[in-house]
């Protein structure tokens, strides 16, 4: 192949004003290869070999550095190493103080259970001790000693007994004293009364608790005994009229609101109330009389002289079931006279009350 | 003219429904006997009887209200009293003393406040006569 001609250069100038300088120089490298290349063997080399000792001389650098490297990781994975360890290190110290401890507490543990135990079996031994002493005890010892206790009791109620009497003797001179002789006198008649209905009731009551028992036994052949009952029960019944009218100073029937009030005012049932609830042995006692106190209450403040009041009344004595609670209090012969007392009177006042009772 | 009697009226009703014009109270003390009213009472009155306090006291509030607002002075007075005697019952002296003055004051003249009387008589001197 010759040198480039002028004709060439005229056809690449013209081809570059054609295409472009891009599409030239592609057409100018085309023509460049097909063009033969001269023999330089020294200048043909020395860029490969510059490359050559170019890129042996990045190895060798890029070797050294990752070496450098390397010994950097190292180093850094060392003090890594040497930080866990001494953590685990402190770890473990502390768990077997822990631990240390842990055993300390399980010995001190084991020392109480074994106290405890001692203890119990101490206790044991103790309460053994005492039931051998209380099966040796003499029979015949309790038995004085339980007929002491009812001795000192019974002695107790004596005293007691007298006391009352005695205070009964002191309010007895004091109303005297006190120039209310003919009132006390009065209240005392009245009370003397009302405890002999009391006892005539309580005896009447008695006697009808008797014949149903008599009558349970002898069942439905006896009818003598029926009849006995049924009249005691009609002689019963009879007996708290009479009382009621005795109570109440009223002797027709029926008995109307008005004067069922009168007694409760004149005989000062309201105000005698909270002093006997005071007496009150049980918390059904006293119930009772909180129950008949607001009965009472109630019956203050109706009409006078009103059937449809006389009805309510009723319908609420009913609803309180007062008067069978009173008869059941009354049934036991146990309780402080003034507080049977004061039941009783409860009892006349609210007897026959929208035709209850 | 029918307009200002209208008028008069319905304030008169107005005033007297809310207390505001004197009351005079009757001077005999008698009664007036509604059964409705009184049954109402009586369920309260049974549950105080039993020694439900807490719910009766409640039901007496309720009723003496209720009453108080009808104009309806004798049982709202009633109603009242028992709200105290509840509370008394209850330990609440101090409650049951204010209630019972306050009956005896707005309704001197009616029954309820004869046992209000009795009962502040009895929690200021407990009785000491004979039993």
């Amino acid at each position: 192949m010759s040198e480039p001609t002028e004709r060439d250069e005229d056809r690449l100038q013209r081809m570059l004003q054609r295409w472009g300088a891009e599409e030239a120089v592609r057409e100018s490298r085309a023509a460049d290869a097909e063009r033969p290349r001269k023999k330089r063997p020294l200048l043909r080399w020395l860029p490969a070999a510059i490359a050559a000792g170019l890129l042996l001389a990045s190895l060798v650098t890029f070797h050294l550095a990752s070496r450098r490297g390397e010994r950097n990781t190292e180093t850094a994975g060392a003090n890594a190493r040497e930080q866990n360890g001494r953590d685990l290190r402190r770890e473990l110290a502390a768990l077997r103080e822990e631990l240390s401890s842990t055993h300390a507490e399980a010995d001190a543990a084991r020392e109480r259970a074994e106290r405890l135990a001692e203890q119990q079996a101490a206790h044991r031994r103790q309460l053994d001790e005492l039931r051998a002493q209380l099966d040796a005890a003499d029979p015949t010892a309790l038995a004085d000693a339980q007929r002491e206790v009812e001795r000192l009791s019974e002695q107790l109620q004596q005293e007691r007994q007298r006391s009352e009497e005695l205070a009964a003797e002191l309010a007895s001179a004091r109303r005297r004293l006190e120039g209310t002789l003919d009132v006390a006198e009065r209240a005392e008649q009245l009370q003397v009364r009302v405890d002999e209905l009391a006892a005539r009731l309580a005896e009447t009551d008695r006697e009808l608790r008797r014949a149903a028992e008599r009558e349970k036994e002898l069942l439905a052949g006896q009818g003598d005994l029926r009849a006995e009952l049924e009249g005691l029960a009609n002689r019963h019944a009879a007996l708290l009229r009479d009382c009621q009218s005795a109570y109440l100073g009223w002797s027709d029937r029926p008995v109307v609101l008005g004067v069922r009030q009168s007694a409760v005012s004149e005989n000062r049932l309201l105000q005698r109330a909270s002093r006997v609830r005071q007496m009150a042995g049980s918390p059904e006692t006293a119930e009772l009389i909180d129950c008949v106190e607001v009965v009472l209450t109630r019956l203050m403040m109706l009409p006078s002289e009103s059937p449809a009041a006389e009805e309510t009344f009723g319908r609420l004595l009913k609803q309180t079931d007062c008067l069978a609670r009173i008869d059941a209090a009354l049934a036991s012969p146990a309780g402080p006279r003034a507080l049977r007392a004061w039941l009783t009177e409860a009892k006349l006042v609210l007897m026959g009350a929208g035709n209850v009772g | 003219m029918w307009a200002k009697t209208t008028m008069a009226i319905l304030l008169a009703t107005f005033a007297g429904g809310c207390g505001n014009t004197p009351y005079s109270e009757p001077t005999d003390k008698s009664h007036s006997f509604d059964k409705r009213v009184e049954t109402e009472l009586d369920q309260a009155i049974a549950k105080a009887a039993d020694g439900e306090y807490a719910e009766a006291a409640a039901q007496f509030a309720e009723l003496a209200e209720r009453y108080r607002q009808s104009g309806d002075r004798e049982h709202a007075a009633a109603a009242m009293f028992w709200l105290g005697f509840c509370r008394e019952r209850q330990g609440r002296l101090e409650e049951a003393r204010e209630i019972y003055e306050q009956v005896e004051t707005r309704y001197p003249a009616l029954p309820a406040a004869d046992q209000a009387r009795r009962r502040l008589q009895l929690l200021t001197e407990p009785d000491e006569g004979e039993i």
